[in-house]
């Protein structure tokens, strides 16, 4: 590769966002693949916006099209198969889908970074940890092999891997998973990307090794100002870090809107079913959970009307014929039911949160708080 | 748990593997991970025995070694009152219709090659239970129980998705009605809404059966879903023992309370305004488990005596054991500490 092959960009991220216009802005981002068995509707019609500071959180099943959404806005989808049937991605107003595969280069890492769900393999294993993190500094930033990795030893040590000196020097088997991701995390930041697309960063995580990463996620946040796009299936993680969330199902967004509107106020029979799926922390007595019926449908040939009607407790005739619009309220809440508008129909069935019980339930027992105990500092 | 006498008794169970492979398999290693160390509890019949702990705490050793799939180190395991390691193979055979095995990846625990009907019966074949026309009424009969459609008996699991493939492995569990079935991380792999089919199927089951389960998992809400009775471990130490109330609401021990608080809860309002332990660093390794208490290097209340004494698994309310230095009296209070 060229040394300077990227002279010719302009740093896309020192340049301002566009008046009335957002950091990152998927509009109608529909991608089909076209496979020998047929057309598998994988993205169909997802749009956001997302701006700094914030955080989006993506939930939905596997299948979903969570993380082929991301793939296709990072320009990772290999084409053919893979064809881009509709739809814009704005990135402070320039249109990802249009840049040549070298531009595209120059964005990922540098302006949109990834973190990926297996830190096992995603680390290169005969590569050392300095070489890998500093990589794209070297690419991106033209930094020389020492000045490479100086930084990727500061960078370790910023998240809070020790003995960053020694570790630079070591390769992926002889670091744990957790500390792994946090590597990860270290590469992702190299450049200060704007934005930070983390897929199922905790997934293959134990539980408190997931509570470092998140909380090393959102400190790097705060002190960067990135925003970062959380994909993951757990609706605790979600409702941890994200501002917005967008729930999908069969390739397409049923409900998106700021996290207390998905959590309190949702509207679409699916994140329904997400929610009352989950083990509720019953103190009391434990009811037995309601699950969604069925399995999800085959991207390859979806039902006719909605998506979700097969599985829906509540589906008229119509959802079985007719593929629901967006019903959008004034904050910009929506959700993809025929219903949704209905309040009556969405009072009825919603399931009941902490908030409608009109009581925090002590999610969590009466802990220790490590302020008062002392031990060791 | 009206049933006194236990069905399944563990008694200071140890199980090691040699840490390097070496001349003669290892047999004569110098190192040892310690996998399981000094695990004692008792499943009643018809209970749900969880156990949880992060990955490497030694959970699934301890089911394998349960249904001597590993032979244990030292200690003992009672299933019925006798002793399995002093059993000959036959009775092995023999014990082990009565203990069945759930596992963890329902893509691979299911031989490609069989069919579900070859796959749920195949229990029932090695133990020469029935004709072959009853052992086919009897996988169409339990294929319905456990919501597949017995017309798809001469399918293969290909054709299955993961929760379908989950519920034949179910089925092969319980075609012999054991008494205890060991769940090691069932469904871990599925879904949320699949997830939670499974969870009910399995409920259902053992009110229709009676079966006791040691139910393997590391997601605690799982765990507290629907055990009977909970069990942590960290390191290979059972650390806590208790009812699945007391255990959730009173932890005892800081390792619970801390695994407790770090599961993230679905509700944003109780997310940001509870009381979060976030404990550094990874755990450490079996090979050469830290001295005293083997989460001293991680508690974040520490004393000088954690490094030195093993705590003992003592009884700190009836039917509620904790492994701490310090866990009675609960709450802990600074005050309690600066002995």
């Amino acid at each position: 590769m060229k040394k300077n092959a990227n002279k010719n960009y302009v740093d896309l991220k020192t340049q301002p966002i566009p008046e009335g216009q957002h950091l990152l802005e998927v509009d109608n981002l529909k991608m089909y693949f076209h496979t020998e068995d047929g057309i598998v509707h994988a993205v169909d019609g997802v749009s956001y916006t997302l701006d700094r500071g914030e955080t989006l959180g993506v939930v939905g099943e596997s299948g979903s099209g969570k993380s082929v959404t991301a793939m296709t806005i990072m320009g990772l989808i290999s084409m053919p198969p893979g064809k881009i049937e509709g739809g814009r991605v704005l990135y402070r107003g320039h249109s990802l889908l249009d840049m040549s595969e070298e531009e595209m280069q120059h964005i990922r890492g540098n302006d949109i970074a990834m973190i990926f769900q297996d830190p096992m393999t995603s680390l290169n294993p005969v590569y050392k940890i300095g070489k890998q993190v500093g990589e794209g500094l070297r690419l991106h930033r033209g930094y020389s092999k020492q000045e490479a990795l100086q930084r990727a030893t500061e960078l370790l040590d910023l998240v809070g891997i020790p003995e960053p000196e020694k570790r630079v020097n070591e390769y992926p088997h002889q670091f744990s998973g957790g500390m792994r991701q946090r590597v990860m995390i270290a590469m992702a930041l190299a450049c200060d990307p704007d934005i930070l697309i983390a897929d199922e960063p905790t997934t293959a995580l134990d539980v408190t090794i997931q509570a470092q990463i998140i909380e090393l996620m959102q400190e790097m946040q705060e002190k960067n100002g990135n925003a970062i796009v959380m994909i993951t299936h757990d609706l605790g993680v979600v409702a941890d870090i994200a501002d917005k969330i967008m729930v999908m199902y069969a390739g397409r967004p049923v409900e998106f809107g700021t996290a207390d509107e998905i959590f309190y106020d949702s509207r679409h029979p699916y994140t329904w079913g997400l929610i009352r799926s989950i083990p509720e922390q019953a103190i009391d007595e434990k009811k037995p959970l309601t699950p969604i019926h069925g399995n999800p449908p085959s991207l390859m040939n979806l039902p006719a009307g909605c998506p979700f009607a097969p599985r829906c407790p509540y589906a008229q005739d119509i959802c079985h014929e007719k593929l629901p619009e967006q019903v959008t309220t004034e904050t910009g809440h929506y959700s993809a039911c025929h219903f949704a508008g209905d309040m009556d129909f969405v009072k009825k069935n919603a399931p009941n949160t902490s908030r409608s019980r009109g009581k925090i339930a002590t999610g969590t027992p009466d802990v220790l708080d490590p302020s008062v105990i002392g031990g060791r500092a | 748990m009206a049933d006194k006498t236990p069905l399944l008794k563990v008694e200071h169970l140890c199980k090691e593997f040699p840490a390097e492979s070496g001349t003669f398999g290892g047999r004569f290693a110098k190192r040892f991970v310690s996998a399981v160390n000094d695990v004692s509890f008792e499943i009643y019949p018809g209970e749900t025995f969880g156990l949880v702990g992060e990955s490497g705490c030694g959970k699934s050793t301890t089911g394998r070694t349960i249904m001597h799939l590993t032979s244990p180190t030292s200690g003992k395991v009672y299933f019925q009152g006798r002793d399995i390691s002093e059993m000959s193979k036959k009775e092995l055979k023999e014990m082990r219709r009565d203990m069945q095995f759930i596992f963890q990846d329902p893509y691979a625990s299911l031989n490609p090659r069989m069919t579900i009907g070859e796959i749920v019966s195949e229990p029932m074949t090695i133990h020469g239970i029935g004709t072959k026309e009853e052992r086919i009424e009897r996988v169409r009969e339990l294929l319905q129980v456990v919501g597949l459609n017995p017309e798809h008996i001469n399918r293969y699991p290909h054709e299955f998705s993961g929760g379908q493939r989950q519920r034949v492995g179910i089925a092969r569990a319980f075609i012999l009605r054991p008494k205890l079935i060991i769940c090691d991380e069932p469904v871990s792999a599925l879904d949320v809404s699949i997830q939670a089919q499974v969870l009910n199927l399995l409920k259902e089951l053992q009110d229709k059966y009676g079966t006791a389960y040691l139910f393997i998992a590391h997601d605690l809400s799982v765990v507290q879903h629907i055990s009977d009775r909970v069990a942590v471990m960290y390191l290979g130490k059972m650390v806590e023992l208790s009812d699945w109330k007391t255990l959730y609401t009173e932890p005892h021990h800081p390792y619970t309370q801390s695994l407790l608080s770090a599961v993230p809860v679905p509700d944003p309002d109780i997310q940001k305004t509870r009381k979060r332990i976030i404990l550094a660093g990874d755990p450490p390794s079996p090979i050469d488990p830290p001295s005293g208490c083997r989460f001293h290097t991680r508690c974040p209340m520490a004393q000088d005596i954690c490094s030195k004494e093993i705590p003992g698994f003592d009884e700190v309310a009836s039917g509620h054991y904790c492994a701490c230095h310090f866990a009675k009296p609960f709450p802990i209070k600074e005050s309690h500490i600066n002995l």
